[in-house]
């Protein structure tokens, strides 16, 4: 009784909730959806930590690269972060019903890529402490003004996302691309004078919801 | 003489005001469209618009890009419900990198054990620091006995305990410096160097372990094997130069303990003429053994590189310790 073809006893471990030392040779980890991963890894298992760290080293990776940390402290940055994360799992602190984990993930490795370019990049004071030099782009604002930016790009964001598609398409190759509407007529498929008045139209639809949410660009 | 060009019209004009805010337009060009800009109002108004918006889209550029979340599921998922997502990974280098980042490691990858080590001790600590269940115990019995006034008196020595406690637990446990007299002597010789200056371009270099976590201090003979695991290679000393944990010793005078790492630095620089110094750390944590190694400038306390950190059984710290300290040399340790 027990072993692996017993069937009642495995569907009972599955209700409730995870993870059984028993049909962990079933699992196939790549499919396994986020909650369920969590679950696993706080269990205490390997086989779920290694999915952990196949799904998410190269995007920890990647922004330790974006943050200008040393290639050298690469391996480091991605451990500390998975070292975070199991701390804020293992309280409970993360609620995968409400949040993404490859965002919490990015927010964390952003964090201690922080922490650790500030680390090499010190400049000795006479009081033997330090101070920080050439904070990488994403960072030069002072903090509050890096905050204000970031509630205006939501407000920006949300705007776009409010406009149909097409909006979003025509703003886009308009004024980031900055195409003619001859060009864009062409690209979309439509007669110039169709495209521009729409174009048009969306730019007065966007100005407007920012200006209802105080931005006016 | 006016220009053919200056008789354009206005939706002639306007088809090319983005371009123009983007400056990229010929001279000849740009002069055109500031002409008929200077007597058109309606073209006039149209390029504060086109202004306005080509500066709020170069400002937050990113408010087009999809959120992590959704390339994520789009590259690993193939989620696109509105099929933006693939248009514009098409378009955005900075998504399309981002997009790159999102794919998983191919599945025989399995994480490095130290980093195993480290998840599986972290979980374990949680598990050993579940509160117990609630018990009404003696003292919750004692104190409802207590007559109301010793109860206030008892709660202002317990109080003045707690402070006094509170400051004994919270002040940091001090990082020891261990020292040592081993010379490095290899069959009768020893490597002994002047604490004169070292050759121009020549680095000399300075090997300090010290410990965390530790209440007492770690028996000599322990801390001597350490840095006898440190010894350099020969290969290694033809390229650098290395004072001895001897010197080190007599340079700090056998100070185990600085308030400032700087202060350290200074005195191995100006006394033994030492570039770079090794830092070497073991530290002590749930059980543990942790060694992790740090290469730091003497002039400056510059980090310029280190270890990671691996968890190390008690037997195999010397051997660990010295791949720690190597690695952060950027060197092979040669064991």
């Amino acid at each position: 009784m027990g072993g692996e073809g017993d069937g009642p006893r495995s569907r009972r471990m599955g209700e409730q909730g995870l993870p059984q030392a028993s049909d962990r040779a079933k699992v196939d980890f790549s499919k396994i959806l986020d909650e369920e991963l969590i679950e696993r890894c706080l269990a205490g298992q390997k086989e779920p930590w290694d999915e952990m760290y196949r799904r998410f080293n190269r995007l920890i990776m990647h922004r330790a690269q974006q943050r200008g940390v040393k290639a050298y402290d690469f391996e480091d940055v991605g451990q500390d972060t998975l070292i975070a994360i199991v701390e804020i799992l293992r309280k409970r602190d993360f609620d995968p019903n409400r949040a993404k984990l490859a965002t919490l993930i990015w927010e964390i490795s952003d964090n201690i890529c922080i922490d650790y370019w500030r680390r090499f990049n010190r400049i000795p004071t006479e009081d033997g402490g330090g101070v920080v030099e050439d904070i990488p782009a994403e960072t030069a604002s002072r903090p509050d003004e890096h905050l204000e930016r970031l509630e205006a790009l939501e407000i920006v964001r949300d705007a776009l996302r409010s406009l149909e598609a097409v909006c979003r398409e025509l703003l886009w190759l308009r004024y980031r691309d900055g195409l003619s509407y001859r060009e864009i007529a062409g690209i979309l498929e439509g007669k110039v004078g169709a495209v521009r008045e729409r174009a048009l139209r969306c730019r007065k639809s966007l100005k407007q919801i920012l200006e209802a949410r105080g931005i006016t660009p | 003489m006016r220009n053919p060009n200056d008789f354009m019209t206005c939706a002639t004009i306007e088809e090319q005001l983005v371009r123009d805010v983007k400056r990229d337009l010929t001279r000849e060009e740009a002069e055109v469209i500031e002409r008929h800009v200077s007597t058109c109002s309606s073209c006039s108004r149209e390029l504060e618009e086109v202004k306005q918006m080509t500066k709020l889209f170069d400002e937050y550029e990113e408010a087009f890009c999809p959120e992590l979340q959704e390339i994520f599921d789009f590259v690993n998922h193939g989620l696109d419900p509105e099929g933006n997502i693939s248009t514009h990974l098409e378009r955005c280098a900075r998504c399309s990198e981002t997009a790159e980042a999102c794919k998983f490691l191919p599945e025989e990858v399995k994480m490095p054990e130290n980093l195993w080590n480290r998840i599986e001790q972290q979980i374990s600590i949680g598990r050993a620091v579940q509160p117990p269940p609630e018990t009404k115990g003696w003292f919750s019995q004692f104190w409802q006995w207590l007559p109301s006034l010793p109860r206030l008196r008892v709660m202002a020595m317990a109080t003045a305990a707690a402070v006094g406690l509170l400051v004994i637990i919270t002040y940091p446990e001090p990082t020891m410096i261990g020292l040592s007299s081993v010379t490095w002597g290899d069959a009768g010789e020893e490597m002994v160097f002047k604490s004169g200056r070292t050759a121009p371009g020549r680095e000399r270099l300075a090997h300090i372990v010290t410990f965390k976590g530790f209440k007492e201090p770690w028996p000599q003979k322990r801390i001597d094997q350490l840095y006898r695991a440190l010894k350099p290679s020969s290969e290694m000393r033809n390229r650098l130069d290395f004072v001895t944990p001897a010197q080190v010793e007599a340079a700090l005078k056998g100070r185990r303990e600085y308030g400032n790492t700087s202060d350290m630095l200074g005195d191995l620089r100006d006394k033994l003429a030492v570039t770079k110094v090794v830092i070497s750390t073991v530290t002590l944590e749930g059980g543990r053994f942790i060694v992790s190694s740090e290469l730091v400038d003497t002039q400056n306390a510059n980090a310029l590189g280190r270890s990671s950190k691996v968890v190390a059984p008690e037997a195999e710290l010397p051997a660990k310790l010295r791949d720690a300290a190597y690695s952060a040399l950027g060197e092979e340790s040669d064991r």
